[in-house]
């Protein structure tokens, strides 16, 4: 009787998925590689807000005149609580701390116009020697992102390092993560007449990336639902390894909750489809865009399959639960097919986060060669440069691993 | 991974359990959780119809036989036969409500039929294990009616 059980269970525990034996899975189709960890937005310990007021700010802050600006500055500030809000000298050192309602107040006053120049390294310097990024504290810089030292000398010689200066003042902060939001307002001029209808500012975030993505989240869906959103990038961020998992497959099924994918029947279609969930909510939000994903999601088969990516399904919202959160999911179709030479094939898939994924537009806006143009961000192409040089994004490039088998 | 290949022969393949559902994403999901664990449960209710046939099957060599009366009878073999067939079919239901969640309706029909499944199993254990036993020089009282030769 022990000799029946005992072959009925051999029987059982025998039977091979993984016929191409496949160093990431065991004969049974049980993946063999841990688990990596996914990247998570995190809500900062503590959160500072500094506001430049230059005179390239100016349009922005005239005395009691209604801009986008102010309201999109006042929606975020008075979003994160009591928080004071730091007024940056042009110095770059802080000139005043206020209270939030104060500082509403004085900017809707226009208490904020001035001349001053922009010293943007200087700035970068004071806001970063106060913070605690390792301790999950964040900052966030609001500013058209000018540099504009033009009581300086030696103005064109400084512009021209003004790159290795951010990457100088960056690259002292090993860990640090830096997003940039673009947003757009009305801007006026001193007699109050509207001279651009969508200048661009900046909000910069500084701090550990996962307090920089849950940041990033909240301001920019602030923006958004404000009609003022533009773009943003990151910097320093470690993406990691996506989180997924599996919808329903088409002539497969799923073994168990592992990325293995049994009974692929050729007789039925010569196609099996997995549906691949990847979680998309607290990467850049440029990555929730069909062709953007499509581009960025590498896929193959490793024993001689044909795979392709088929139709995506993006399911973005920022107000989850009608609260405000954002979630962000893709249902990406893998089609394996003509599986000729084996019983079954691994595919192996990444997702990549080039850096250079933003959009014309908003290249030729930091691109902008002038100072005066206020439809454009003169210089914050060599900043966005000069963090680069300090920081850059990386990510989890081992591939992650399906099975998929005929056998089941 | 469970031994539920020895009940697949009584049940509907997981491709046709599943497809049921494939327009309803977390109703296939329930449903696949579903067939995960009664994969998972499969090793206890073999060991149950294992445990069961066995157990009634020495009871009733070596105990039901030496209680007073005259057993000496095939029916009285078949009455156990009958026993263990029950035993395991409520054993097997019980075992499965236990271990078994899901809130699927389909969760009775399933688990009653690998309870049959399992009886016919226990029925076999019965059989062997008498045959064995009514063939090797062990003292019983019971009828050897399944010795071969003499």
């Amino acid at each position: 009787m022990a000799a029946i059980a005992t072959a009925i269970i051999f029987a059982s525990c025998t039977k091979v998925i993984n016929t191409v034996n496949d160093p990431h899975f065991d004969k049974k189709g049980f993946a063999l590689d841990s688990l990596r960890a996914s990247f998570q937005a995190q809500a900062p310990s503590a959160l500072g807000f500094y506001v430049e007021v230059s005179g390239s700010m100016n349009g922005f802050f005239r005395s009691n005149q209604d801009t986008r600006f102010k309201k999109d500055v006042w929606s975020i500030v008075s979003n994160f609580g009591e928080n004071d809000v730091a007024v940056l000298s042009n110095e770059g050192t802080v000139a005043g701390k206020y209270a939030v309602q104060d500082f509403r107040s004085r900017m809707n006053r226009g208490a904020f116009v001035s001349n001053q120049e922009t010293m943007v390294p200087k700035m970068v310097n004071t806001i970063l020697q106060n913070l605690d990024y390792d301790n999950g504290q964040c900052a966030v810089l609001i500013s058209d992102m000018k540099y504009s030292p033009e009581r300086q000398r030696d103005v064109k010689v400084l512009l021209s390092q003004y790159q290795d200066d951010i990457r100088n003042e960056i690259g002292k902060y090993p860990g640090l993560a830096v997003c940039m939001i673009m947003a757009t307002s009305d801007y006026l001029s001193a007699s109050n007449k509207v001279i651009a209808e969508d200048s661009p500012y900046y909000f910069v975030i500084f701090g550990k990336d996962n307090n920089v993505a849950f940041m990033r989240n909240c301001i920019a869906t602030l923006l958004e639902d404000n009609g003022n959103f533009r773009e943003s990038i990151e910097m320093g961020f470690d993406y990691e390894s996506p989180a997924y998992s599996f919808g329903i497959p088409k002539n497969a099924l799923q073994f168990f909750n592992e990325p293995t994918f049994i009974g692929y029947n050729t007789d039925f279609s010569d196609t099996c489809v997995v549906n691949l969930k990847l979680d998309l909510t607290n990467y850049r939000w440029k990555i929730a865009d069909e062709d953007i994903l499509r581009k960025n999601l590498a896929v193959k088969a490793c024993y001689g399959s044909k795979v392709s990516v088929g139709d995506i399904n993006l399911d973005v919202t920022n107000h989850f639960n009608q609260g405000f959160e954002r979630k962000a999911s893709a249902v990406v179709e893998l089609k394996v097919y003509d599986m000729f030479a084996t019983d079954s094939d691994v595919i192996e898939w990444t997702l990549n986060h080039p850096d250079q994924l933003i959009s014309n537009d908003f290249s030729q806006i930091i691109s902008c060669p002038n100072e005066s143009d206020l439809t454009g961000s003169f210089s914050v192409d060599r900043f966005i440069g000069g963090v680069f040089n300090a920081i850059q994004n990386v990510w989890d490039k081992m591939p992650n691993r399906i099975l998929v088998s005929k056998k089941d | 991974m469970g031994l539920l290949d020895l009940y697949k022969w009584g049940l509907p393949s997981q491709a046709e359990h599943l497809n049921r559902y494939r327009d309803n994403e977390p109703l296939y999901n329930m449903a696949r959780s579903f067939w995960n664990s009664l994969d998972s449960a499969s090793i206890y209710f073999m060991i149950a119809f294992l445990a069961i046939g066995l157990a009634i099957v020495c009871f009733y060599y070596y105990g039901y036989n030496k209680w007073p009366g005259r057993k000496y009878k095939i029916q009285h073999w078949a009455l156990w036969l009958g026993i263990t067939a029950a035993l395991t079919v409520a054993a097997t239901l019980i075992l499965g409500a236990a271990i078994v969640s899901s809130n699927l309706q389909e969760k009775f029909g399933f688990l009653l039929r690998i309870s049959l499944i399992n009886s016919v199993y226990s029925i076999l254990v019965y059989f062997i294990a008498s045959l064995i036993i009514c063939n090797i020089p062990v003292p019983t009282n019971a009828y050897r009616f399944l010795k071969i030769g003499k």
